[in-house]
């Protein structure tokens, strides 16, 4: 039943032109990035080292991010989900959480598909294929932030649906403002000063507590009125 | 009919598909400000509007051609359908439905306009202009989405496809834009107008002058063609030709008017007034020299009218007083924009024939006249016309002009050039020459304002020893740069006065022509006149010196540029770098066949760093200039690819060039400014430098000719090898 919910719902994000136009955005911004900044290597370290690769992350969060905000929209249009609410006994609650989980499908499929983008342009023009050292920078960048968007855009979107639009054009702001290192929405001053600093070339991926806890702060930020409001819906 | 377009214009406004074309055509102007510049000069408004509205104006054009063969086709679907018939004729609802759509690509500049006002007022600061910005949206933007949408329309009602109709209006939009053919010229734009720069300080005139002109053309030619094409709408299941001739017979008065549009267009095009007709392959042109040898000039008055703002048109006349050695009857030749034309020639007093040799050369085109035996002759002339510009690459260099904000009149614009030798050097020359009011002239001579006039302001500026002149005219301030020796004055706009005023910029710059003077030599080609440094348009593309004129581009003024770390610790102090190129890349041009980081940069960037050792002492010149150089070479010796070549290796031959360029770009000034300093300590210490500079800025290299020192001359000068200073 519910399976049947989440399926359908996420035919409804992925299955229209809107989510193709954004992957077709994100591709093609990842690759300009790509090409542009990411091949000459962040911070003096390989173009695939997993300073650069967290560094392209964050430039595609943005993208990402504006992408998840923008499904949210689909379920704030009310009279859809009224009338599949309306028309079987589902609870509430579990409901939310199955359209939650669609949004994050989504945005997974996005995220996926940008990282994806950099590993085949790792294979094919360096012959690298040291994925598995690219996880951390990646989960890094992009766990947090998308957490942190999901719980701000859930809790707009209750509020009014066009918020979720401010919200995009906020996003897309605050990534393009110099903001400290550990508040640092996309990270992009730490991969590309830390490495720097650690006084060896090619330094193993190692995050400082000022930014982990940073980002441990997004993380719980976005968790808190899913938790929150997820509780109280289900009461 | 007007209910109707109202009513179609609220169902268009409605439509989700109106609003995503005027989405992506106020979308596409954020990704010109970095991701895709179209161009590559830096000076403020190019950065902040002429390249947003570049890539917004090109996407926007194909947008709104989309939306209209979408709406189009659904005027087909409804018509096969019978629905729409009954009410109101096809013909009239497709008129209607395409004037909607102009009428929402008017709303979309609307819309562009309020939306990007806060952010490029925010941006330009103090080169903000409320009318280019205007322009930009309403000038360029707002046309090329309308033509966008008629070349849709026209396209549509000949194929009747909409497929077919897209790939026409973007194939045409692309071989006007990029192919060979045509991308120089400005008249093929008919969506982007020809955008070479944009000026800050000194208005784009002519830019938007040509640009309206083009507009002009093309709504001519659209709308002729919109007419024509309107008779091949299909009428009683008739194909193509049929319905045509049907719609012939039907709409003839149509017909004459689009024949008439058309002409009108075509006449337009051919007779544009804007840039002259130098052959293609004017390299090839084997030049003439008319100078005469046994005619001389003992006097020079002319009177010059640049006043018109509106069409930039001139006028004037000059009185020559020419002698002649020769005994016989003389031609005399003069040269004279190709715009201009001579109205009336009298030699001595009698009218005589002038005639045109009719072979543009560089904006220039000569004229000449018969004088007589006489010993003395004057020669008066009458003369005018609006200037015309070089055509090379479709007149990018919109530099000669009259406008409001900005003057530039060449020696040959001013008035024809007399092909003839100067007496002597105390022959006299005086122009008077009445200037749109606001304005201070600086040419070769001496101004001063005489008098005022409802026109404008009459200066007359005074000279010796020439024939012609050239004059630069704008909001320009004069700073009188002390130090040197020779007096220089140093001319800017206005605008940057406050700017340079709180950098306390002029001090700096005195500071760099003492030094300079000091240690290489005076900067002056003519005794006894002020040496004058003039800010000028961008549209000279890289600043030029003659006589005693030398230009700094407008660049140097930007804000990015006062702030950029290579060449100075601050402001002031890249305004003495600039000043600094006076010696180094105008004086002595540093350039080398085999070494592209060779340039004057380097050399400038030295000078700037001695300079103000000398100013602020050793410890300031170490931390601003010396160890951020070192710092900027250790960090490019630490890039990935130079200590792991073999990943260069696997690169694309495209990129590898790119990311070998990013890496060596800071031999440019910090690594040359840096290999210079080793080679001062070789050579045994900084005054062993100073000589050998000072012999290298007096004398020249010797390798490419003595106006430029190549990096073998400056080492062979020094006694050493690349391998010593660490160049290899
Ligand atoms: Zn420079």
């Amino acid at each position: 039943m519910y399976k049947k919910i989440f399926r359908y719902e996420l035919r409804r994000l992925l299955w229209n032109r809107v989510f193709l136009g954004l992957l077709l955005i994100l591709l093609a911004y990842g690759w300009l990035t790509l090409i542009g900044e990411i091949l000459l290597g962040v911070a003096n370290t390989a173009p695939f080292s997993p300073w650069s690769f967290g560094s392209y992350c964050g430039k595609l969060l943005p993208v990402i991010c504006a992408g998840e905000l923008f499904f949210l929209t689909f379920f704030t249009g009310t009279r859809e989900c009224r009338v599949l609410a309306d028309a079987s006994p589902v609870d509430p609650g579990r409901y939310a959480a199955v359209r939650l989980g669609a949004v994050l499908a989504g945005t997974l499929l996005l995220s996926v598909c940008g990282a994806a983008l950099a590993l085949g342009f790792y294979g094919a023009v360096f012959g690298w294929m040291g994925f598995a050292s690219l996880a951390a920078p990646g989960l890094l960048v992009l766990v947090p932030a998308v957490v942190f968007c999901l719980g701000l855009g859930w809790m707009l979107g209750r509020i009014n649906g066009a918020l979720l639009y401010a919200a995009i054009a906020g996003i897309l702001l605050v990534s393009q403002l110099p903001m400290p290192a550990a508040v640092d929405f996309t990270l992009g001053t730490f991969f590309g000063t830390f490495p720097k600093t650690l006084g060896t070339m090619d330094p193993a991926f190692t995050v400082p507590p000022s930014i982990l806890w940073g980002r441990v702060g997004y993380t719980v930020a976005g968790g808190i009125p899913i938790l929150f409001l997820w509780r109280r819906r289900t009461k | 009919m007007r209910r109707l377009f109202r009513l179609e214009l609220r169902r268009l406004l409605q439509s989700p598909l109106t609003w995503l074309a005027a989405a992506v055509t106020l979308v596409l102007p954020l990704a010109g400000y970095s991701l895709f510049p179209l161009l590559s000069w830096t000076t403020m408004t190019t950065i902040y509007l002429a390249n947003p509205i570049s890539l917004g104006t090109l996407g926007g054009t194909l947008a709104f051609a989309a939306l209209t063969l979408y709406e189009l086709s659904r005027v087909r679907r409804f018509r096969m359908e019978a629905l729409t018939d009954s009410a109101v004729s096809t013909l009239a609802l497709t008129v209607l439905r395409v004037l909607s759509i102009i009428a929402c690509s008017l709303l979309t500049a609307v819309l562009g306009f309020a939306l990007y006002g806060p952010y490029t007022v925010w941006k330009l600061d103090l080169v903000f202009s409320l009318g280019d910005y205007a322009l930009c949206w309403f000038l360029v933007l707002f046309p090329a989405l309308a033509f966008g949408g008629i070349a849709a329309a026209v396209c549509d009602f000949i194929f009747q496809r909409a497929d077919v109709s897209f790939l026409a209006v973007t194939v045409f939009l692309l071989a006007c834009k990029v192919g060979n053919l045509w991308a120089e010229n400005p008249w093929w734009q008919w969506s982007l107008i020809k955008f070479p720069a944009m000026s800050d300080d000194f208005g784009n005139t002519l830019l938007f002058r040509i640009g309206a002109y083009s507009r002009l053309i093309w709504l001519c030619l659209f709308g002729g063609l919109f007419l024509l094409a309107m008779l091949c709408l299909r009428r009683y299941g008739k194909r193509l030709c049929g319905s045509f001739l049907l719609g012939l017979r039907r709409l003839w008065p149509c017909a004459l008017a689009a024949v008439c549009l058309l002409c009108g267009g075509g006449l337009l095009w051919r007779n544009q007034p804007f840039l002259d007709h130098t052959p293609a392959d004017w390299m090839s042109v084997e030049e003439v020299d008319y100078t005469s040898e046994v005619l001389h000039i003992t006097s020079t008055v002319i009177t010059a009218d640049a006043s018109d703002t509106l069409l930039g048109n001139v006028s004037g006349s000059a009185v020559y007083q020419i002698e002649n050695w020769s005994g016989e009857t003389q031609r005399l030749y003069f040269e004279m924009n190709p715009g201009y034309t001579i109205y009336s020639v009298k030699v001595n007093g009698q009218p005589a024939e002038a005639m045109d040799h009719g072979k543009d050369y560089i904006a220039g085109r000569y004229w000449s006249c018969e004088l007589p035996a006489d010993r003395e002759n004057t020669v008066e002339l009458a003369y005018g016309g609006m200037p015309q510009i070089w055509n090379v690459n479709g007149g990018a260099f919109y530099d000669t002009v009259v406008s409001r904000r900005y003057v530039d009149l060449n020696t040959k614009s001013i008035a024809p050039k007399p092909q003839a030798e100067i007496l002597s050097e105390d022959t006299p020359y005086s122009l008077e020459i009445t200037l749109p009011a606001g304005m201070t002239p600086v040419s070769e001579g001496t101004a001063e304002a005489v008098s005022t006039t409802d026109r404008g302001r009459v200066w007359s500026i005074q000279d010796t020893g020439r024939s012609a002149l050239s004059v630069y005219a704008a909001d320009f301030v004069k700073a009188d740069l002390e130090g040197g020796g020779i007096p220089i004055e140093f001319y800017f706009s206005e605008k940057h006065r406050e700017q340079l005023e709180s950098l306390n910029a002029v001090s700096s710059m005195e500071a760099a022509v003492a030094y300079c003077t000091e240690h290489y030599g005076p900067r002056t080609f003519e005794q006894g006149k002020p040496f004058k440094i003039l800010q000028l348009t961008e549209f000279q593309f890289g600043g030029f010196a003659s006589g005693n004129i030398s230009a700094t581009m407008e660049e140097s003024f930007t804000v990015e540029n006062l702030q950029d770390k290579e060449k100075g610790a601050s402001g002031a102090e890249v305004l003495a770098h600039e000043i600094i190129h006076q010696w180094w890349g105008l004086g002595v041009m540093l350039t080398d066949l085999e070494d592209p980081y060779w340039t004057s940069e380097g050399l400038t960037t030295y000078s700037t760093y001695r300079l103000m050792e000398e100013r602020y002492g050793e410890d300031y010149a170490r931390t601003h200039y010396l160890e951020p150089w070192e710092a900027a070479v250790e960090d490019s010796r630490n890039n990935f690819y130079v200590r792991h070549p073999e990943y260069l290796d696997r690169l694309p031959e495209r990129y590898r060039g790119d990311i070998q360029s990013t890496i060596q770009g800071v031999n440019q000034y910090s690594g040359t400014a840096l290999m210079i300093k080793r080679a001062e300590d070789l050579v045994g210490g900084r005054e062993a430098m100073d000589e050998i500079l000072s012999r290298l800025y007096r004398e020249g290299g010797t390798e490419l000719g003595p106006a430029y020192v190549t990096l073998n001359d400056f080492l062979n000068a020094c006694g050493l090898t690349k391998e010593a200073v660490g160049r290899v």
